[in-house]
C-alpha cells in the first residue's frame, strides 16, 4: 500500500515530543514537512508522512497535558487547555459561546470524541456544486476506515450510557424517532466519568495524543509543544519555511525563538487560526475568500426536571443521537456539564435557580446542533485576538426554534415534569401546548442562548482559484507547497461532529503529498 | 480583612460583591448552603485574583451594578436596596427584551454560580459526587 522511503530507519531515532522546560537556546530545525497545530488534522498528517518515510516536524502552541498532570481544578482546565480559558465567543445576535482547545492533541483533547462519517449527502454536494473530484462515499471509505481502527471508533456501550442520554432515548423512541447510541472514538478504558471536556483521566477517550502522536514520534517526528507559528517564509512564490517563538507555559510570553526550514508547509491550526495565520502574513488570499464562509454547527441546548434521580454527570455525556431530523438540518446528541457550568445555564435567579440546583440529581440535558447556512468571518482583533462576526439568518433561527421545540417534545414524553429550554421569554415549559405556543410565536435570534464546537469553512476547498483558498487536496491556489489540513477547507457544514471528517480529509492530503509532492522529487 | 488588604478590595466594594452573590444564591444554613454561609465573595476574590488585571475588572464590575439601578430611574444604589428589591432588579434583567441586559445578568450569573457550584462542600449538597467514577475504577468495576 505505501513504500517507506530510504534512509527511514535512521529518521525513526530522532522521533520525539519537546516542550518549553527542555528548550533553553533558539531552535533551528530542517525538515521535508512542517505542520502546524496537533489536533484532529496535523496529528494525521504528521503521523501519516513520518510513516511514509519523510522528515516531519509538528509545531503545537498548546501544552502537554496527560492523565497525571491534568489541573483538577475545572475552573484551571479551562483557563490551561483552552484557547481565552473558553470564553471565546462570537459577535452577533446572538453571541455564541465558541470553546476552543489548546493542547497537544488541540481539541481532540477536550471534546466529546463523537465519531461521525461527513454524510453521503454532504459529499455529494460538494462533488455538484464546488466541483470536487475524489471526494464521493466510496472514494472517502478506505480513509474513513482506516481512521476508525486507529482512533478506536466504538459505540458507546449500555453500561457507560448514562442516565441522561437514557432517558432522552426512551422519549424519542415513544414517538418513533430515529436513534441510537453515537460511535466514540473511546477503548475499554473508557469509565464513563463524564468529564471529557476536561481532560480524560483514564486515557479511554483516545485523543490524538495517544495514537497519531505516538505514532509519528515513533516513525521520527520531532514534536514541539509551547510553541506557536508567527511568520510563514516564502520564496519565489513557494514555501521556504516558519518561524515562531518558544512560549513559557506560565506566562504565555516568548522565551526563545524557533525555525523550521522546510519543503511542505502544512497549516492545521483551526477554522479560526489558521485563516488568521494566513492575513497576519498577508499570504493565499488572492480569492479573497481567508476568514470567510465561516459556519460554526452552533447548537441550543434543552433540560428537564425529573422525580427520579438522573445523576447526569455519570456516564459518558456525549452518548447518544437522535437524527430523526437530520434532513431538517439538525442533529441531537447528548450533553451535559458538571455543576458550575449548569447553574448558569438554568433559568431564574435566587431562590428558583437554587432549587433547581439542589436538585442536580434529577436534572437532565440534551442538545441540538443546527446545519448553517449562516456565514460569518474570522478577523485579526487587537492584543492579537480573533474577531469573530457571526449573525444567524433566519432559515438558522427556525431550525433553531424547531430544534427547540423537538427537544422539548422529546423530554415531556420521557416523562419530564419541567423543561427548560432557555429561551428567555419561555424558560419553563410543562405543557406540550406550550411548544406549539413557542413553534407559532417563533424565536427571535437574540432570544436563545447557543453554544458551537464545531468552526469550519473558512479556508474552503474549491475546484476554482477565484473563489476557495485552496484546491481539492488542499494546496493553496497562491503558494505552492502551502496546504491546509483542518476543518477551515470544509466548503459547508457538516452537520454532524467534524472530527472523523478532519481526519479523513488530512490523511487524503497526507496521501497526495506524499505521493504527488515527495515521493516523485 | 489581612488577605483583602492584600488583594486591595476595599469594604465597599466587598459589600456590593456580598450583595449580589446573596441576592443570585441566597443562604439557607448548613444543610442548604447560599453564597454568604460560604464566604463565596472571598473565595472568589482569592481565585480571581491569579489572573492578571481581573481585580481591577472585577471592582469595575461590582461598582457598575451599584449604579445601574440610578440609571433605570431607582434613586438608589444597589447597596441600598433591600435584598427582595435586589433580587427583583436583577431578575428584570434576565426578562428584558434587550439582548444586551440578558447576556450582562447570565455573565453576572456565571461569575458567582461558577464559583459557588465549584466548591466540594456545595457538592456534597447537591449531590454531585465526582469521585464516583473514580471509585469504581478502583473497585476495578465499570458502572
Amino acid at each position: 500500500m505505501f513504500s517507506r522511503n530510504a534512509g527511514w530507519r535512521e529518521k525513526v531515532n530522532l522521533g520525539k515530543i519537546f516542550e518549553a522546560k527542555d528548550i533553553s537556546g533558539e531552535i533551528k530545525q530542517s525538515s521535508e514537512v512542517c505542520i502546524i497545530g496537533s489536533g484532529a488534522g496535523g496529528a494525521v498528517v504528521a503521523k501519516e508522512l513520518a510513516e511514509y518515510g519523510h522528515e516531519v516536524v509538528l509545531i503545537e502552541e498548546g501544552s502537554r497535558w496527560t492523565k497525571e498532570n491534568y489541573p483538577r481544578d475545572p475552573i484551571m482546565v479551562f483557563r490551561k487547555m483552552y484557547r481565552d480559558s473558553g470564553g471565546s465567543v462570537t459577535i452577533g445576535k446572538p453571541p455564541v459561546l465558541l470553546p476552543i482547545g489548546k493542547a497537544l492533541g488541540g481539541t481532540t483533547k477536550v471534546n466529546s470524541g463523537t465519531c461521525l462519517r461527513t454524510p453521503d449527502k454532504v459529499l455529494h454536494r460538494w462533488r455538484r456544486e464546488f466541483g470536487l473530484e475524489g471526494v464521493e462515499p466510496d472514494q472517502m471509505r478506505p480513509y474513513f476506515e482506516r481512521v476508525e481502527k486507529i482512533v478506536s471508533a466504538t459505540p458507546v456501550g449500555k453500561e457507560i450510557m448514562g442516565r441522561n442520554n437514557e432517558i432522552f432515548l426512551e422519549g424519542a423512541k415513544k414517538l418513533g424517532y430515529s436513534a441510537g447510541p453515537l460511535i466514540r472514538n473511546a477503548n475499554e478504558n473508557c469509565h464513563g466519568c463524564g468529564i471529557c471536556t476536561l481532560g480524560c483521566p483514564t486515557d479511554g477517550k483516545r485523543s490524538t495524543d495517544l495514537n497519531y502522536i505516538p505514532q509519528a514520534v515513533s516513525f521520527g517526528a520531532r514534536v514541539y509543544c509551547e510553541a506557536r507559528a508567527e511568520k510563514i517564509i516564502v520564496k519565489d512564490g513557494q514555501i521556504s519555511g516558519i518561524e515562531g517563538s518558544i512560549l513559557d507555559p506560565e506566562s504565555g510570553k516568548p522565551k526563545t525563538r524557533f525555525s523550521v526550514t522546510c519543503k511542505i508547509l502544512v497549516l492545521c491550526a483551526g477554522a479560526i487560526h489558521t485563516p488568521l495565520l494566513l492575513k497576519r502574513n498577508g499570504l493565499a488570499n488572492s480569492s479573497g475568500q481567508v476568514g470567510k464562509n465561516l459556519r460554526i454547527h452552533p447548537g441550543i441546548r434543552v433540560s428537564a426536571i425529573f422525580d427520579q434521580d438522573i445523576n447526569g454527570y455519570l456516564g459518558v455525556p456525549q452518548s447518544a443521537y437522535v437524527d430523526e431530523f437530520a434532513d431538517e438540518g439538525i442533529m441531537m446528541e447528548g450533553v451535559f456539564v458538571v455543576p458550575f457550568l449548569t447553574a448558569p445555564m438554568l433559568p431564574f435567579l435566587g431562590e428558583k435557580n437554587k432549587e433547581l440546583m439542589f436538585h442536580y440529581k434529577n436534572i437532565a440535558a440534551f442538545g441540538a446542533m443546527i446545519m448553517d447556512e449562516t456565514r460569518g468571518t474570522v478577523f485579526q482583533g487587537p492584543f492579537g485576538l480573533p474577531l469573530i462576526r457571526y449573525q444567524l439568518c433566519d432559515e438558522d433561527i427556525k431550525k433553531a426554534s424547531r430544534a427547540v421545540a423537538y427537544a422539548s417534545e422529546i423530554w415531556l414524553a420521557a416523562g419530564a415534569k419541567r423543561v427548560f429550554p432557555a429561551v428567555c421569554w419561555m424558560p419553563e415549559i410543562n405543557s406540550i401546548k406550550q411548544v406549539r405556543t413557542l413553534i407559532q410565536r417563533g424565536i427571535r435570534p437574540g432570544e436563545l442562548e447557543m453554544m458551537a464546537f464545531h468552526p469550519m469553512g473558512t479556508c474552503q476547498m474549491g475546484a476554482e482559484r477565484r473563489t476557495s483558498v485552496v484546491d481539492p487536496y488542499g494546496e493553496s491556489w497562491d503558494v505552492k507547497n502551502l496546504f491546509i489540513a483542518d476543518a477551515s477547507i470544509f466548503p459547508t457544514c457538516l452537520g454532524v461532529n467534524p472530527m472523523e471528517s478532519i481526519m479523513a480529509f488530512a490523511n487524503r492530503t497526507a496521501d497526495y503529498i506524499h505521493r504527488m509532492k515527495l515521493n516523485s522529487a | 480583612m489581612q488577605e483583602l488588604k492584600k488583594h486591595s478590595i476595599g469594604k465597599r466594594t466587598l459589600k456590593i460583591l456580598e450583595d449580589l452573590a446573596e441576592a443570585l444564591i441566597p443562604s439557607g444554613g448548613p444543610d442548604y448552603p447560599g453564597a454568604r454561609d460560604i464566604g463565596l465573595v472571598e473565595k472568589l476574590i482569592e481565585r480571581v485574583s491569579i489572573f492578571p488585571r481581573a481585580l481591577t475588572a472585577l471592582k469595575i464590575f461590582a461598582w457598575a451594578w451599584e449604579f445601574a439601578p440610578l440609571c433605570f430611574l431607582k434613586f438608589r444604589l444597589f447597596t441600598w436596596m433591600k435584598p427582595e428589591k435586589q433580587l427583583k432588579f436583577l431578575e428584570a434583567w434576565e426578562k428584558s427584551r434587550l439582548m444586551s441586559r440578558r447576556w450582562l445578568i447570565m455573565l453576572t450569573k456565571g461569575i458567582f454560580m461558577a464559583g459557588f457550584y465549584n466548591q466540594p462542600l456545595v457538592w456534597e449538597k447537591i449531590g454531585y459526587e465526582p469521585g464516583k467514577c473514580f471509585r469504581a475504577m478502583q473497585d476495578g468495576e465499570k458502572r
